[in-house]
């Protein structure tokens, strides 16, 4: 174990990976295509773009339940054609919080690659460090970060206990 | 004076954690920071903090229950509780009831996505009138 403490790992539900490749002068389709997302009320809880020399990749991540509506709307709009691929069954861990700490990045993507973990896609925002990974592994990944890190006592369970259900759907068991 | 006032941001969100607590600290308040409710009740007990910004859904304890516990606790009481809620378009006031049947009266709530200013003025106004 080293001495980076963390206070958190998450892992998600399952989601399905979706890459958006443009070149550079269709940059406005990443926001066409979040917007098509949101009318749909669809949520993208990973987001990451990358500017190569002939344009850009955008990976974003949506539930899984969602990838048949998804490929649905894409298809539907011809200006997305040949631009968009899919992976499904993947996962995202995040490692929470990174204080900009290269090191917290260096030692947890070397711990992965070094156990043969494919990551597919990591990005760090303000708070946190996130890896998106095979689904089926992430429990495992999970498992080797938080004994690799000083992960603190009583932490979060890393699987979220919240389910959000809409307003007219009771809770199970309740009576109607 | 907004040196010696200490708040408690309580998100599961680590990046609306942050991003909170570095306007806060920015303008001068101290910042404590949890990630889930029981975390968050352990900390309070700690540190007792003036104020609580507190995200509704959240692992292990909702904010409506730690809400609910800091008013009845005659120790805490007097914590301002600012709950962050999704469903604020739904709500009329801050006295909430909520699936299983408990009130929480909180001292006022911020519709997500958060309005920073908004969040800000609400920080400032219930420090000052409350110290």
């Amino acid at each position: 174990m080293t001495e980076i403490q963390i206070k958190g790992l998450k892992i998600s539900r399952e989601l399905c990976l979706i890459r958006l490749y443009f070149s550079t002068q269709d940059i406005h389709r990443l926001p066409a295509f979040c917007g098509l997302m949101a009318r749909s009320r669809i949520n993208l809880p990973f987001i990451s773009t990358a500017h190569q020399a002939n344009g850009f990749q955008a990976a974003c991540c949506a539930d899984a339940r969602h990838q048949p509506l998804i490929r649905q709307l894409v298809d539907a709009d011809s200006t997305f054609s040949g631009q968009v691929s899919y992976i499904p069954h993947v996962g995202s861990l995040t490692l929470y919080p990174h204080q900009s700490s290269l090191k917290l990045f260096g030692m947890s993507l070397r711990v992965l690659t070094r156990e043969n973990f494919q990551v597919l896609e990591m990005a760090s925002s303000i708070g946190a460090l996130t890896y998106v990974l095979d689904y089926a592994q992430l429990d495992a990944a999970a498992e080797l970060l938080g004994a690799c890190f000083n992960l603190v006592g009583n932490h979060s369970p890393f699987r979220s206990e919240t389910v959000v259900c809409p307003a007219t759907q009771r809770k199970p068991g309740t009576a109607e | 004076m907004n040196n010696e006032q200490l708040i408690m941001v309580v998100d599961d969100d680590p990046d609306l954690v942050e991003s909170v607590s570095m306007r806060l600290v920015n303008d001068g308040f101290r910042v404590a920071k949890a990630y889930d409710g029981e975390e968050a009740w352990e900390r309070i007990r700690e540190e007792k903090p003036r104020m609580l910004i507190l995200d509704v859904m959240m692992p292990r304890k909702n904010g409506y229950v730690l809400c609910d516990e800091i008013k009845k606790n005659d120790d805490f009481k007097d914590i301002t509780v600012v709950l962050l809620t999704a469903v604020a378009d739904a709500v009329t006031s801050t006295n909430y009831t909520h699936r299983d049947g408990i009130t929480t009266l909180a001292d006022d709530f911020v519709p997500k996505p958060i309005d920073m200013d908004k969040l800000m003025d609400i920080v400032k106004d219930n420090l000052e009138y409350n110290s």
